[in-house]
């Protein structure tokens, strides 16, 4: 495992995005409009189904599914950018494995919504899902940025080598 | 003392100094806040953008925009947690080219709003399910897409541009 961190850092790919000036911002802004739109869609979703912007079928809003899997994909492509960035520095910090849990979460829940949205089910039934989705984005959100500020306090013996 | 001590003495005499720089975690967890205020606002806005231009044509664009004081409470959020990173850094901004990018798009997507809710909200929000919305509206709805998106990128970009105050060839009209 640490063989192939050192692997990934050294690929010509890693250090361009490292090295060169506009690459990694560049790969960073389009991260954080994705997260935007993919975390907004879901706190939005969860504020449906606990009774906001009420008045229109629920299975309506599923239209607007497609929105947040491009979002995912977009995601997850600037994601694995970004993890090539700096291989190292996401794959020893604890808090990176928790983001990623707290996304794939966020993730399967939205799937379960969608189902039970498209099916135009009673909202009373999915109220606490809702409020679990919204936690869940707002957690991923806070790991992601700590993300930034916790990697200095890793000392690595924790890593298996 | 310039423009720029003077803000920071001001952050220091409120206490919001003390907050972002002095503590531990403060900075991380006003960003962290500020990043939620973000999503708020791009979720809500750019679903009402998406309706307008056509996206999900069969949800009537009233119900969406029952989501809009969602995406204005975020950009409070936003407003008061960006205040408090700049009064503690005013030089990191003030002479950063990203941070103007920022504030030019924020005043597009502002003027953007103002117009929108003078002329074409009333007829926008009247646009029900399977509805087309006229292209004026649609044009608004384009702006505002692309105005947030600046504003989120000059954000992003904000850590990357640290340029030396002599680069910036007007700020020392404000000294």
């Amino acid at each position: 495992m640490y063989d192939f961190i050192v692997w990934l850092q050294n690929l010509p790919l890693s250090v361009w995005l490292r090295e060169a000036f506009w690459p990694f911002p560049t790969v960073l802004t389009v991260h954080v409009l994705s997260m935007g739109l993919l975390s907004g869609v879901g706190v939005a979703t969860g504020l449906r189904v606990n009774g906001v912007g009420g008045g229109t079928a629920i299975s309506r809003w599923t239209q607007f599914a497609p929105v947040t899997w491009i979002a995912v994909v977009i995601v997850v492509i600037s994601g694995i950018g970004l993890f090539l960035t700096y291989p190292a520095k996401a794959a020893t910090n604890p808090l990176f494995y928790f983001k990623l849990a707290g996304m794939a979460a966020a993730l399967v829940l939205t799937v379960w919504l969608n189902r039970r949205m498209r099916a135009d089910v009673d909202i009373e039934g999915l109220r606490l899902a809702g409020a679990a989705l919204i936690v869940l984005w707002v957690l991923v959100i806070f790991a992601g940025r700590f993300l930034a500020y916790t990697y200095n306090f890793i000392n690595l013996l924790w890593y298996p080598r | 003392m310039n423009a720029m001590e003077r803000i920071t003495e001001f952050a220091k005499s409120i206490g919001v100094y003390h907050l972002t720089s002095e503590t531990a975690w403060g900075w991380p967890i006003l960003e962290s806040i500020h990043y939620v205020g973000l999503s708020m606002l791009f979720g809500t806005v750019i679903l009402y953008d998406l309706r307008v231009l056509g996206v999900a044509k069969s949800v009537p664009v009233k119900s969406l925009h029952r989501f809009i004081p969602i995406g204005v409470a975020g950009f409070i959020i936003n407003l008061v947690t960006g205040v408090m990173f700049y009064i503690s850094a005013p030089a990191n901004y003030s002479y950063s080219p990203a941070f103007h990018v920022k504030v030019i798009c924020l005043f597009i997507a502002g003027a953007n709003v103002m117009i929108f809710y003078t002329f074409l909200a009333k007829r926008t929000n009247a646009v029900g399910a399977g509805e087309d919305a006229p292209l004026s509206s649609k044009i608004a709805a384009g702006v505002s897409f692309l105005a947030w998106s600046g504003v989120l990128a000059g954000g992003r970009f904000l850590g990357f541009f640290k340029p030396p105050q002599h680069w910036c060839e007007w700020c020392g009209l404000f000294s």
